[in-house]
């Protein structure tokens, strides 16, 4: 029998609990580090929102920015740190634990 | 996580996309012509090296230039790991700078494959190799029969991951090549052939099966990318 436990929701990450940012960590948890321009089709967010969200969870300590040129162009790619992989993990768990819960 | 997982956050569905992301590394087709020539090279060098006349001939020759053969040797080894190195070298450059440019760059996992399906291939190697052994032992095999076993099983074993790998990546294009190129190599357990020879066709079959599936992916990726060019 599952144990019923209505405070998880109270539990998750509520940094990485928002659609935009559980989307570029979905997309980063596949690779080893993935190019602004990747994350902006794979995501289909906006400029701004995708900046906007990496900056947060660059201060949170989930991922890693790095800002260079490509010739003259500026290029960023972002990976995902050991942190934001392991507090990931743990909010899919939640998710599923939840899912499992509710039996929605 | 399945797609009830999206319910929860509204939009997002986590496991689609971290698996195209996953995918992204396959979709070109250039890691299975990376990998098909690697069999290729594997399964020529096996025909020669672990055949009773090339191994007559490297004897015949280190007695008699001594050790310039060796380091002939040494140097052609190097050679095939830098022909590798420099294949994955050259994909990473191409992607970087021509194909993905619209896509955006990833970096892959080195290893893409799920542990559950590594097990499960090591399984299917240990239980064809055991029945190898098992039969030659019981007299019901021929006598090479272990050694080729052997061929068999790593064959075979490929093809798991491979069709793991489809499975896991929803992709099924590989779920095929698994298939295919692992019912391919189990015909070695039937064919009564050499151990360099069961090498050699273990090498060949992977590699016309891959090379084949990344010509027909890489055709499909270029044609798309070439119409978004055009947008």
């Amino acid at each position: 029998m599952i144990e019923t436990d209505y405070t998880l929701p109270t539990k998750f990450d509520r940094l990485l609990h928002q659609p935009a940012r559980l989307a570029i960590m979905a997309v980063l948890y596949g690779c080893e580090k993935a190019d602004f321009k990747f994350l902006l089709q794979a995501t289909e967010l906006t400029k701004g929102t995708l900046s906007k969200h990496l900056s947060n969870l660059e201060e949170s300590g989930y991922v890693d920015i790095t800002k260079s040129f490509k010739g003259k162009y500026p290029h960023t790619s972002v990976a995902m740190t050991h942190q934001g992989r392991k507090s990931f993990k743990q909010l899919r768990k939640q998710y599923q634990a939840f899912i499992k819960m509710t039996g929605t | 996580m399945n797609q009830n997982s999206s319910a929860v956050n509204g939009q997002v569905d986590l496991d689609d996309l971290t698996r195209k992301t996953r995918r992204m590394e396959f979709d070109d087709g250039l890691n299975d012509l990376q990998n098909g020539i690697v069999f290729l090279v594997l399964g020529l060098l096996a025909a020669f090296g672990l055949s009773e006349t090339g191994a007559r001939w490297f004897i015949s020759m280190a007695i008699k230039y001594g050790d310039l053969v060796m380091l002939i040797f040494i140097v052609l080894v190097a050679a095939i790991a830098g022909l590798l190195f420099g294949i994955r070298w050259a994909i990473d450059r191409y992607r970087k700078n021509s194909l993905w440019v619209q896509s955006g760059y990833i970096r892959s996992f080195r290893w893409q494959v799920d542990s559950r399906i590594n097990i499960l291939a090591v399984l299917v190697f240990l239980i064809v190799m055991s029945l190898g052994f098992a039969g030659m032992f019981w007299g019901n095999f021929d006598d090479g029969s272990d050694v080729r076993f052997l061929a068999a099983g790593a064959g075979i074993a490929t093809g798991v991951v491979y069709a793991g790998m489809g499975v896991s990546l929803h992709l099924r294009r590989y779920l095929w090549v698994g298939i295919i190129g692992g019912a391919l190599c189990a015909t070695l357990l039937i064919v009564p052939v050499s151990f360099a020879l069961s090498w050699a066709i273990m090498g060949a079959i992977w590699g016309v099966v891959l090379i084949t599936s990344g010509v027909f992916a890489y055709a499909s990726f270029r044609h798309t990318w070439v119409e978004h060019s055009n947008d």
